[in-house]
């Protein structure tokens, strides 16, 4: 009589061609967003887009000065803030999931104003996302110092931790089927 | 179930689907999003040391500060080793899971950040300190491409490295707070004991006083209690005018004889 098999041979999983570090930020992603949200995350770029690029700009430019990332997030910050309030007067219901993501566009189009009006120098890709790094965090501390009480210090804690343990890869438990345990024959 | 952080980071491809204006593509894929998380570590962990208005912190004091609590969890874990084990205590402060490799190589940074040394030969060895460091060193990982939440983790862990001039700097700050803390809490002090002595002063005078009343008799006062200090003079007191008197009518003043 053939041996019961102990246990199964795990299912072998498929290798990925894309290095881990690569697939681990992928992850990250605003693909993760619904359409919905996207949608509504693009209405709201759109429109302080549309501000920044008519009567905003040279209130804008006065404001920003010499253009240092702290000023230039602090504005980016706002105009995040004060849109998503403007929006929940109207009676719209604002996901804080992606504020992160809109500010990052909305600091991505300041930096080009500045850029454009040789306000800031930045001569090479790393030293554009140095400065956008730094004026990002600031605007994302801007609206943590805002009104919004779904928007405060804990709330970005919780979305970057949400983001770290959600990212591994790892610590996922092996799947497979509980093996009977053998019994001798005989005793 | 933790929920999925559904943000992006800065446009990767120039098409990102939020986008309203074409940017320009970057020559990473990964650049941005480790970008974007590195800000939301730094504004969260400034946050939780505390930074904000009213608090009269610095940016950077708050993500120190915060990054210091983040890393009192850790605090006794020196190898990845015993990770496990700080789990429950670090979970409140940063529900990083202590299983991942994130979590793992938080517990690694913080606990060479405590130990205040710098990585040799790491990426950032040459990033220096503050917001700067962090995102100098987070884009200098852009050519091997070699991004991991670790990484990012340690990269705002080496922005609040204190070592060589800087920690030379920050002691001698240190130390002039110091001083002027000690200046301000001895001023404090004299001003209690000021304090202290007009208080007591105060109770001496208010007994003497009571002392004073009890010790009267019939109207006139102790003369042992009522040159106390604190007592105040009474004065010669009420000495009634002798009666007018009318002779022609009582030739004796007015008395009956």
């Amino acid at each position: 009589m053939m041996k019961e098999q102990a246990r199964p041979m795990p299912i072998p999983v498929g290798q990925s061609t894309v290095p881990q570090e690569e697939q681990e930020m992928a992850n990250l992603g605003i693909e993760n967003l619904s359409e919905e949200e996207i949608a509504q995350a693009r209405g709201i770029v759109e429109n302080i887009t549309a501000y920044i690029y008519s009567d905003g700009a040279p209130d804008i430019l006065e404001k920003a000065g010499n253009g240092s990332p702290q000023r230039l997030g602090e504005i980016a910050g706002n105009l995040v803030t004060n849109e998503i309030a403007l929006e929940e007067e109207a009676g719209k219901e604002v996901s804080r999931d992606m504020e992160v993501a809109i500010m990052e566009e909305i600091v991505h189009e300041l930096t080009d104003l500045l850029m454009y009006e040789n306000i800031v120098d930045l001569p090479d890709e790393k030293s554009e996302q140095m400065f956008m790094g730094e004026a990002l965090t600031y605007a994302i501390g801007a609206a943590v110092e805002s009104d919004d009480p779904q928007f405060t210090g804990e709330s970005i804690m919780q979305m970057f931790t949400n983001l770290v343990n959600s990212s591994s890869p790892q610590g996922q438990q092996p799947t497979g089927v509980l093996a009977t345990q053998e019994v001798p024959h005989g005793n | 179930m933790t929920r999925k952080y559904k943000t992006s980071a800065l446009t990767t491809t120039g098409t990102n689907p939020i986008s309203v204006t074409i940017k320009k593509k970057s020559k990473s894929k990964s650049i941005w999003k480790a970008v974007g998380v590195a800000a939301l570590g730094a504004a969260g962990l400034s946050a939780l040391g505390g930074w904000g208005g009213g608090t009269g912190m610095t940016f950077l004091s708050g993500l120190t500060k915060g990054w210091g609590k983040a890393a009192t969890g850790f605090s006794n874990l020196f190898n990845i080793g015993q990770a496990t084990s700080a789990a429950t205590s670090a979970a409140p402060i940063l529900p990083i899971s202590l299983g991942s490799s994130q979590g793992q190589a938080l517990a690694g940074t913080a606990a060479s950040a405590l130990k205040a040394s710098s990585t040799a030969g790491s990426l950032l060895s040459s990033a220096g300190t503050g917001l700067k460091g962090i995102f100098d060193s987070i884009t200098n990982m852009s050519s091997g491409g070699a991004f991991t939440i670790g990484s990012i983790l340690e990269a705002i862990g080496a922005a609040t490295d204190t070592s060589g001039e800087d920690l030379i700097g920050l002691k001698e700050k240190e130390l002039e707070a110091r001083i002027a803390m000690h200046e301000d809490e001895m001023d404090l002090r004299h001003a209690a004991l000021e304090a202290e002595a007009h208080a007591a002063q105060q109770d001496l005078e208010m007994k003497n006083r009571v002392a004073a009343q009890e010790g009267m008799y019939m109207g006139h006062a102790n003369l042992l209690t009522a040159g106390a200090e604190g007592v105040p003079s009474t004065g010669p007191g009420y000495t009634p005018k002798p009666p007018k008197t009318h002779p022609e009518f009582h030739p004796t003043g007015g008395l009956l004889s």
